[in-house]
């Protein structure tokens, strides 16, 4: 690495006393040419640049955990992580005999539903109370239901699009509920009600609207409704809108 | 010296988020994206496969944070979780023999090499250089690759990368040292004064 007739050069970072020691114990590693080799691999490394980051990475990590905590988790703690094809394609057939056997409401896609093709609750994983997670297979379609789905509405509303183009993954995601809550606050409290997890959900909706300025409008839709959790959703709408006119002041 | 959870500066944010705060989560990834992505880039070679690795890595994160027991930094939890992730994908992949051998056949035939500068801050500074280098890091045993990774280019101490890696510190000097070895080894041609010169060791 060296060229004959070099002198040490001085404007490379020392190395340190315990790099000096181990060179020390290499084979003619008393040279000073060869600490100064040594010397320049450090200075290269160090004066790479940073590679650039990816402009839209922050979003497409959020959206992929966005995606995968809306998966049901007792298959993802059975089987391991989504990479796997094998595990792809096993969790798949199971999720569809799980289908098949009776989940609340399977999916509906059709000309009425939104971009995603579906319309389904996302509950997180960090939404749910600790503890519940990677229960047994047999609680996910009756009790545990952490992947419910609505009904395709029929209202064109259903295509409202996202004017909070600014927003998060999550906030989004939020956002679709907040309209569907609004289309048919029974059915979406139907479902809900099947959610781990619901009412820190319900009030994380509810901080949203709160932002979003439209938690009275909600609430007020919410309020057509004869569901027990109706009055509930109601509260949380209202309070919501009360601390945010607070923050505001 | 047990560590001091308060020393951590996202002490806050992680128990927001381990509160239920998906939020704290997102602030999370807004804040160590871009370092989690340099240290797999640098591990892996390639950015499409960093990419990959640092998504799979903050999905690992958000799965089994409940894990972070608070014993360390979050930074060292999460590298943690990133070197782990950058290990595994080359691991199932098998690349990095292939790639191994495609680089050494390519140093051994003298193929599409450079002109090397004679200085080596020059050097550094040239796309081409830093393309070797990159190169020659991925040559080195993922061990050596990442105790070197994380001190010389992301800065980590000593006492981090022993966190990290689960290792002593003295393991961690001496990883660092043959890296070095390593490194010089595979980029002595990088400062021949004859360009047409033998292109350093061949394995």
């Amino acid at each position: 690495m060296s060229n004959p007739g070099d002198t040490p050069r001085s404007d490379l970072p020392p190395l340190e006393p315990w790099a000096l020691e181990l060179e020390a114990s290499e084979p003619g590693g008393g040279d000073p040419r060869a600490r100064e080799e040594l010397a320049r691999v450090v200075s290269v490394l160090r004066s790479l640049p940073e590679p650039e980051t990816p402009p839209r990475l922050g979003e497409s990590i959020l959206t992929r955990v966005t995606e995968d905590a809306a998966r049901p988790r007792v298959l993802r703690g059975v089987f391991g992580g989504p990479a796997r094809a094998a595990t792809l394609a096993l969790a798949a057939g199971v999720a569809g005999l799980l289908v098949m056997g009776g989940l609340p409401q399977t999916f509906a896609p059709g000309q009425d539903s939104n971009p995603s093709g579906s319309l389904v609750i996302e509950v997180p994983a960090h939404a749910l109370p600790q503890g519940q997670g990677f229960a047994a297979a047999g609680a996910l379609p009756r009790t545990g239901a952490q992947f419910v789905s609505l009904g395709a509405a029929r209202h064109p509303a259903a295509r409202l699009s996202n004017p909070f183009a600014g927003a998060s993954v999550w906030q989004r995601q939020m956002d679709r509920h907040l309209n569907q809550l609004q289309l048919d606050p029974h059915a979406f409290a139907q479902q809900l009600e099947q959610a781990a997890g619901r009412d820190g959900y319900i009030a994380q909706l509810a901080r949203r609207a709160g932002e979003r300025g439209d938690a009275p409008e909600i609430a007020m839709h919410v309020r057509r409704s004869t569901h027990p959790m109706a009055d509930q959703i109601v509260q949380r709408m209202l309070r919501a809108s009360l601390v945010e006119r607070a923050s505001r002041r | 010296m047990p560590f001091d959870a308060t020393e951590d500066p996202d002490a806050t944010l992680v128990a927001d988020w381990l509160d239920g705060e998906e939020r704290a989560f997102e602030q999370l990834v807004r804040r160590h994206e871009g370092r989690v992505f340099r240290l797999l880039y640098r591990m892996l070679g390639s950015r499409e496969e960093a990419e990959d690795a640092c998504q799979e890595t903050f999905l690992s994160l958000h799965r089994h944070g409940r894990r972070f027991r608070r014993e360390a930094r979050f930074s060292t939890f999460l590298y943690r979780v990133a070197a782990n992730a950058a290990l595994n994908r080359r691991r199932s992949l098998g690349r990095a023999r292939a790639r191994r051998q495609e680089l050494a056949q390519r140093q051994a035939t003298g193929a599409h090499l450079p002109v090397a500068p004679r200085d080596p801050e020059d050097a550094a500074r040239g796309a081409e250089i830093q393309a070797r280098v990159q190169d020659a890091l991925q040559t080195l045993p993922d061990e050596l690759r990442t105790a070197v990774v994380l001190y010389d280019l992301e800065g980590q101490s000593y006492k981090e990368i022993a966190a990290i890696l689960e290792i002593p510190e003295g393991t961690v000097k001496s990883r660092i040292h043959r890296a070095r070895h390593g490194l010089r080894d595979k980029l002595a041609h990088l400062h021949s004064p004859d360009p047409q010169a033998p292109t350093g060791d061949a394995p």
